[in-house]
């Protein structure tokens, strides 16, 4: 029976090939919304990173505004490259992580959700002032990548959509490596039982704050490219809202499972989408929708399939059935 | 040569004194046992060494040095290891799992980010090595929270090893294990390196005089005795405060 | 960010109505307006209060994270607004509309949100984020999407002077109510056999049980106390900031941190916690207009820092694990 690694995985490629192929016979329209659920799922990774080792951010879209503010500031304001503005973006994304997390990493459980919810808001509140970046009007104009040189016209709307899922893809098999070392499983170990990691001499608090400091630049990396998107920035990228849709995003797919994440934010994009444009009150339905995930799936639904795959795995070879749990 | 030392070392919950002016040296290689009634402070006085509590006053020494500030990591990584009363393990991870990330946590290779798990060879074969002076390499690749209570007591003890410790604090090895599992752990603890001191705190008198070099009794948080096995069976006080009849008689037979 | 917007669910809180016209630091120096704005702050914390207790309550005793708490404020305050369209008075809605937000709330609990009890915060915050769509929506389909006034009951629609100071007289009103629902609180805690157990089930869950107390009747019980409150909350909130959809989630995540900042499933947390938000909140936008969200989330961030647990909490949490 398939390994659970394997499954992760295959669920992962089918993933990305389902978009790659949507994306090449999709109009306008549908190449938007491509690109929409590829950033969020870019942003969902990096709040699974977090969640590896045990940390829930209600504030992750503080750090995905970080990558917004950067990369706009330094384009449209500073009249920068946008693309040095692109890896100086991810870069203050995990700067401002990193700072942070000195604080933040302290609490768990519910207090570091409110924490990083409070440090997102308190930025959200400077947006919402800030006179240079037009306050909660929002500023337009923001350039894309220049990737002209080599012959990708990110202003294409294929082609950037084309682009985030390839970006999104690498990440996706990056993070698939981390959690796969030696310092992805001393996170999963914190995640299950911190006090014994410190007992056997791990520094559970540098753990944590390298995880979040990653996990900062991912989502600032996920702003960069949200607001070459829309071409667009306000305080709404911000909000808590933002931060409340990837969480979901997260559980629904599979919380810890990392190719969860990307799959509940296509889910969530196109249910919205759906919705939004069938029904007129379509909260009611998406409502719904979360009610029952959460009642029959509280693992979401790639932890939901793992699951299934060990209740086939037990039933068709009970004594091999513990040799494949090596892998999670 | 003392390994670890407390002067002085008192805790309070409140107004509640659960360790009060214990000193105690432990010398290298010698096996010890703190005995006492429930509520004699045995597990808090662990937890001081171990580094999960802070003292209120008093002061601890590691080969002389003073470690009374450092927290549990740090002590775990100047090597003083411990073992829990309730088990404390990774229950989604495998037994091999368990015991390589100890290993790699003690090495120094758990940061390592960019290379998988599963190459860190010197740390799996350790943990092998590990398992099987435990008797655990049966269920190497089963999840722990499949074990049974017995195996994951005995882990408990091999993820305390995987420190590589000077000085082992072992809380109750034996607690809820089944006397065929009980006897197995003896030997798993006798079988424990000369070079090691071990302190171990344990309900099972048997177990405790038939191991122990010296025997300390925790009273209230105070050090009612301390002494050799037959020092502390001949001791009227303890006697009269802690070992009662039952103890005493089960505890006859086995005279050093 | 007060004008109602086609994505209900998306609106921040409004506040009521300040005279801002001159500028903060000279006013306070006024002590006529000094004393306003104290008693706007205490009114608005009685309001955080009385939403407050109920969710921390659950937290403590259940660890259960109910975002839809808000939700039954929301239906409170909708129930008053048709009692009130139907022509009975204030009062009537105020002896009504909790007890239907009660029931409603605890039936709420055994269909559905009993069943994600076991299943760890994140399931709970997806059950419960479900709950507030459904209900916004629910809200939206029967009420429309337009904000709503409720009339305050003649008899408090007058000031008061107040030693020197003219103060409305419904907004002491709210203040005296959320003082009375302390007290009695307070008594009913320390004093009676429920309020035992109740500190019994937050203090050691494992062992209350083990002493045979049916916490699942105990939590079904402060469930409805919790949300005959919220709906308290409701009802007197109507007159002052109007009923809208979305109502619920402005004022939730201000409720949590009201709770966080207090510590979980302690009263005396609670009591400190809306008065530290209430004043922060409305001197905030005092002194700081141009930060004045930003006034209550550095409150929580610093009370956080240094009190990883919350300020008094009833029990005590690890805070680095």
């Amino acid at each position: 029976m398939a390994s659970r690694a394997f499954v992760r995985r295959s669920i992962g490629l089918a993933l990305i090939v389902g978009a790659v192929v949507a994306q090449s016979f999709a109009g306008f329209f549908t190449q938007e919304l491509i690109a929409e659920a590829a950033i969020l799922a870019i942003f969902a990774l990096s709040l699974d990173l977090l969640a590896t080792c045990g940390l829930i951010s209600f504030g992750h879209a503080g750090l995905l505004g970080i990558g917004c503010y950067v990369f706009a500031g330094l384009t449209v304001l500073a009249g920068g490259s946008p693309n040095l503005a692109f890896p100086v973006a991810i870069v203050s994304g995990g700067a401002v992580a990193f700072m942070v997390g000195l604080f933040a990493v302290r609490t768990t459980g519910a207090f570091f959700i409110m924490v990083t919810l409070a440090v997102a808001e308190m930025l959200y509140a400077w947006g919402f002032r800030s006179k240079m970046f037009n306050g909660a009007d929002g500023m337009g104009g923001i350039p894309r990548i220049d990737l002209t040189a080599v012959g990708i016209d990110l202003n294409n709307p294929g082609t950037f959509a084309l682009t985030v899922i390839v970006v999104c893809a690498v990440i996706w098999l990056l993070l698939e490596l981390v959690v796969a070392s030696p310092f992805g499983r001393t996170l999963a170990a914190i995640r299950q039982n911190p006090s014994r990691v410190a007992a056997l001499g791990g520094h559970v608090y540098f753990y944590r704050l390298a995880a979040f400091t990653a996990s900062g630049m991912v989502a600032a990396l996920a702003g960069a490219f949200k607001v070459q998107h829309i071409n667009f920035i306000s305080p709404d990228l911000v909000s808590w809202f933002v931060s409340g849709d990837v969480l979901i995003a997260v559980v629904i797919g599979g919380i810890g499972t990392l190719v969860g994440g990307p799959l509940g934010a296509t889910l969530l994009v196109l249910l919205k989408e759906t919705l939004s444009s069938n029904l007129g009150h379509w909260y009611l339905f998406l409502g719904m929708i979360f009610a029952f995930v959460a009642l029959l799936m509280p693992k979401g639904i790639v932890g939901y399939l793992l699951d299934l795959n060990d209740r086939l795995a037990a039933r068709k070879r009970p004594s091999e059935c513990r040799q494949t749990e090596r892998a999670t | 040569m003392i390994a670890l030392e407390t002067r002085s070392l008192c805790k309070s919950f409140g107004s509640l004194a659960v360790t009060q002016d214990v000193s105690l040296a432990f010398e290298v290689g010698w096996r010890y046992a703190i005995i006492g009634p429930n509520g004699a402070g045995k597990t808090t006085y662990f937890n001081l060494l171990a580094g999960n509590l802070r003292p209120d006053a008093g002061s601890i020494l590691f080969s002389g040095r003073d470690i009374t500030r450092l927290d549990v990591t740090s002590r775990a990584r100047v090597g003083i290891a411990r073992s829990f009363q309730r088990n404390n393990l990774f229950p989604d991870f495998t037994v091999r799992d368990n015991l390589a990330l100890a290993c790699a946590l003690r090495a120094g290779t758990a940061r390592v980010f960019w290379r998988p798990m599963r190459q860190l060879t010197s740390a799996h074969a350790e943990a092998d090595d590990l398992a099987a002076q435990v008797g655990l390499t049966e269920v190497l690749g089963t999840a722990v929270r499949h074990l049974s209570y017995g195996s994951q007591r005995q882990l408990e003890v091999a993820l305390a090893l995987a420190c590589k410790p000077q000085v082992l604090l072992l809380d109750e090895p034996t607690s809820g294990m089944s006397p065929e599992e009980t006897s197995r752990m003896r030997v798993l603890i006798a079988d424990i390196p000369r070079t090691l001191t071990v302190i171990v705190v344990e309900h099972d008198m048997d177990i405790v005089l038939d191991f122990a070099d010296r025997i300390i009794v925790l009273d209230y948080g105070r050090v009612l005795e301390q002494g050799t096995p037959a020092e502390i069976r001949a001791s009227e006080v303890v006697r009269e405060r802690y070992l009662g009849k039952s103890a005493l008689g089960y505890s006859g037979g086995h005279a050093p | 960010m007060m004008s109602p917007s086609t994505s209900v669910i998306h609106r921040r809180r409004p506040r009521p109505p300040l005279d801002t016209t001159i500028h903060g630091q000279q006013m306070l120096s006024d002590p006529q307006f000094f004393a306003e704005q104290f008693l706007n702050s205490l009114q608005f914390s009685m309001l955080l209060f009385l939403l407050a207790i109920g969710l921390s309550v659950v937290f403590g005793l259940m660890d259960y994270l109910n975002l839809s708490h808000g939700t039954i404020y929301m239906f409170a305050a909708y129930v008053a607004f048709s009692i009130a369209q139907l022509g009975g008075s204030f009062w009537v809605a105020l002896a009504v509309a909790p007890v239907v937000a009660a029931a409603v709330g605890v039936s709420l609990y055994f269909l559905l949100l009993k069943r994600a009890e076991t299943g760890g915060h994140l399931t709970q915050v997806l059950l419960t984020v479900g709950v507030i769509y459904m209900g916004t929506d629910l809200i939206r389909i029967v009420y429309g999407d337009l904000p709503k006034g409720v009339p305050q009951p003649e008899s408090l629609s007058s000031a008061v002077n107040l030693f020197g100071i003219l103060y409305p007289a419904y907004r002491l009103f709210i203040i005296a109510i959320g003082l009375l629902v302390m007290i009695v609180l307070y008594f009913a805690l320390e004093r009676t056999r429920l309020g035992a157990l109740v500190r019994a089930g937050v203090d050691d869950r494992a062992t209350a049980e083990t002493l045979g107390i049916d916490i699942g009747k105990v939590f079904a019980l402060v469930f409805g106390i919790g949300t005959y409150l919220a709906g308290v909350a409701g009802v007197v909130a109507a007159p002052v900031f109007g009923v809208y959809p979305g109502m619920d989630v402005s004022i939730i995540i201000l409720v949590l941190i009201v709770v966080v900042v207090g510590g979980l499933g302690s009263l005396k947390g609670v009591i400190v916690g809306s008065l530290l938000i209430g004043f922060a909140d409305t001197f905030g936008k005092i002194l700081l207009p141009q930060f004045a969200m930003m006034m209550i989330y550095l409150v929580m961030a610093l009370v956080l820092i240094f009190r990883p647990s919350g300020l008094m909490p009833a029990r005590r949490f690890s805070a680095s694990g």
